[in-house]
């Protein structure tokens, strides 16, 4: 007990870097995010997604690890829930906070549509006006190399040497630029 | 005693940074129709009814109320609209919560396939207006067939023996006539593609 009462002072610190990327299940995390770096995605049809996510037209699909942005913002959602309806009006200004300061290079934001078909993906983002390019997930392959059960979740990886590494994971982004600041100040960008 | 009461201090503050951090990761209410609000029916029967029309027959005319208040009746639309029928089984429980928020990102659909929705349910005004108020704003009339007690989803032959409805879809042309029927599994969502490729039909 005296022992443990003497390491207390490291508490805080774990805690602070638990808070966030989840301390426990590192391995599988790992394992999984090695997985989801080699997903095919399918090549966007829209020029102007293909172009923004710097990936060749030609190819019928790229994987995230392909991309060269530093960090990759992804809303997973489903477009008929009304949460997710809610919560795009946030994701989209997080994409246009990241023209503004310039950094579309570096960070891009894409949105998986679980259980969506392409179809039904093009009605959302006509209704949304939504500026990044949105993945259709029919089979919901996607969502389960994503790890996620619950919509919407808004999940930030990072590229790094080592491959995909998870930044966060939340529910709601909040207020948009405020987000985007502690993503930044928490990676070094 | 400094030390120890050093050490405590350490502990409390480790503590609290700790829910801190497990606390940020649980969702949050949002917006919509909560997950705790949503009645667990769990796995039903897919389809238990009979239908009593069939595609090509004209579609039998009904006047029910309105969450606005003004009553709607079918014959209104004949000759102006094509009408889809969507009969959803009750409110507050799972699919149904997201089915009728799924078309709000296909009015635009409607609109150019010169289409109105009318969404219907057996349940009261009341608990319809809680219901739809939770769920979020429907840009498409919400009709309750409550009284007597889901008399237009059994003339369409589509009340289950439990008092609810299908999950059941009509497409009506301006003629009048049923053009699609598609009584759906009840504990699936139907898929709006589908739906669209018949609204082009009507073109």
């Amino acid at each position: 007990m005296r022992r443990f009462l003497e390491i207390a002072w490291l508490l805080p610190i774990l805690a602070c870097g638990c808070a966030y990327v989840g301390g426990s299940n590192d391995a599988n995390r790992r394992v999984a995010l090695a997985e989801l770096a080699i997903l095919p995605f399918e090549t966007p049809g829209a020029k102007q997604h293909a172009d923004y996510l710097q990936v060749s037209a030609t190819e019928p699909t790229f994987a995230l690890a392909d991309l060269d942005a530093k960090l990759l913002f992804i809303q997973v959602f489903d477009s008929c829930c009304p949460h997710c309806q809610r919560a795009i009006s946030s994701i989209n200004q997080l994409y246009s906070q990241i023209e503004t300061r310039g950094l579309q290079e570096r960070a891009k934001v894409i949105g998986v549509g679980v259980g969506n078909t392409a179809f039904v993906l093009d009605l959302f983002r006509d209704r949304y006006a939504v500026p990044f390019p949105l993945f259709p997930d029919a089979s919901m392959a996607k969502r389960d190399a994503l790890g996620v059960r619950g919509v919407p979740r808004m999940i930030v990886l990072r590229q790094s040497d080592r491959g995909l590494e998870l930044v966060k994971i939340c529910r709601s982004i909040g207020n948009s630029a405020s987000f985007l600041d502690d993503i930044l100040e928490h990676v070094g960008m | 005693m400094d030390r120890n009461w050093l050490v405590n201090g350490c502990l409390v503050v480790s503590l609290m940074l700790i829910g801190v951090s497990c606390t940020s990761t649980r969702p949050k209410p949002a917006a919509g129709v909560r997950s705790d609000f949503i009645y667990q029916v769990g796995m039903l029967k897919p389809v238990d009814s009979q239908l009593n029309v069939k595609q090509g027959d004209p579609a039998p005319d009904f006047s029910l109320p309105t969450l606005s208040g003004s009553p709607i009746s079918l014959r209104d639309y004949r000759g102006r609209k094509h009408v889809v029928l969507s009969f959803v089984p009750a409110a507050w429980t799972p699919v149904c919560s997201d089915q009728w928020p799924g078309y709000n990102i296909a009015e635009s659909l409607f609109r150019k396939h010169d289409a109105v929705l009318l969404g219907i349910t057996v349940d009261n005004i009341p608990t319809l207006h809680s219901w739809t108020k939770e769920m979020g704003k429907l840009w498409f009339p919400v009709l309750s067939d409550f009284h007597p007690h889901g008399d237009v989803a059994r003339t369409y032959g589509v009340l289950r023996s439990d008092g609810t409805s299908e999950r059941a879809l009509f497409v009506i042309g301006k003629d009048g006539l049923i053009r699609y029927i598609d009584v759906h599994d009840i504990n699936k969502r139907p898929d709006l593609e589908t739906l669209g490729r018949e609204l082009e039909k009507l073109d």
